[in-house]
């Protein structure tokens, strides 16, 4: 059987196939060539004057031209990539002219880029701002971590000590007594007025202390005058 | 199978068939793949795409169409 290939080979040559393409279709083509060849030998022709008639009825010249109009044919291969180039603000200006006349052939997509990354922006500075404002900032007093919270505890639900033991515990973030064991939430019980102030008299161990009351805590008929100042009200 | 159909009025060489499936493909009207089998060269065989399907109702309509106005032409003497 002959071997048609040189002469696809040499036809495909000079159009710009791919050569994974290229291969492929020398391949298909010298089976079409091999089928006619095996048809006309079956007819009776020569091994010789079959591959003569098949080389006739094949037209390099117009497979190479209908061939050419292909978009296939214009295959380039892609060049590796170079050194990258030096900074320099034109090359800047350009990437960003580029970049405005895209986004502006593109105003669906440039407006769903924006509102997505509004969106995106909004959320993270909310969220930071709640971290900031919760854990990051230190208290607004100097030396915070010699704050602490004096409590009430029920050491029958979960206090440690003798029943209802009054004294400080390193609640919130200026706790100064980081190495005590925080109480039991449930235990925590609620401290009186006159508690406080006797706290407040009789302790030598704070610079200063501050009572602060929820929201009704204070009977509306004495609210007005009769607790000092150091009673804080806690509205929120 | 286009010279067996034509009654062998219709004779394609390799140099026209081919370039047209390339181009066919090319449009996504067809779609070709190798297919293997035991103890033979691969082959490779073309289908029809659903696009390919229809263009080539279109084209038959046309087609129709044009022989059938080439024929009113030709037979108006006798009408």
């Amino acid at each position: 059987m002959p071997d048609w290939k040189p002469d696809l080979r040499a036809r495909l040559a000079r159009l710009s196939l791919a050569p994974s393409r290229e291969a492929e279709i020398v391949e298909e083509l010298t089976q079409h060539l091999d089928d006619r060849w095996h048809e006309l030998i079956a007819r009776g022709e020569t091994p010789d004057e079959a591959a003569r008639i098949a080389r006739t009825e094949f037209s390099g010249a117009r497979l190479e031209a209908l061939l050419g109009t292909l978009r296939q044919t214009h295959w380039r291969e892609i060049p590796p990539p170079g050194p990258a180039r030096a900074f320099s603000f034109d090359s800047l200006l350009i990437d960003l002219r580029h970049a405005i006349r895209a986004l502006r052939a593109t105003p669906s997509f440039t407006l769903g880029a924006l509102v997505v990354l509004a969106l995106g922006t909004g959320a993270t500075t909310a969220i930071f701002s709640v971290v900031d404002a919760v854990a990051l900032r230190p208290l607004p007093f100097s030396d915070p971590n010699r704050i602490a919270v004096g409590v009430r505890v029920d050491a029958a639900v979960g206090g440690a000590g003798g029943p209802q033991r009054s004294g400080p515990a390193p609640l919130g973030r200026g706790g100064a007594m980081s190495g005590a064991k925080p109480p039991d939430p449930d235990a925590l019980m609620s401290v009186t007025a006159q508690d406080y102030l006797d706290w407040k008299d009789r302790q030598q161990v704070f610079e200063a202390m501050a009572a602060v009351t929820g929201t009704g805590d204070l009977p509306p008929a004495r609210a007005a005058g009769d607790y000092p100042v150091d009673f804080l009200h806690n509205n929120v | 199978l286009i010279e067996t159909r034509s009654g062998g009025r219709l004779v394609f060489h390799l140099d026209s068939p081919y370039p047209l499936l390339y181009r066919l493909e090319e449009r996504g009207w067809i779609t070709g793949a190798w297919v293997e089998k035991p103890g033979e060269r691969r082959r490779r065989f073309y289908r029809l795409t659903a696009p390919g399907r229809r263009v080539l109702s279109h084209q038959r309509r046309t087609w129709d169409d044009f022989v059938e106005a080439v024929r009113l032409v030709t037979r108006g003497e006798h009408a």
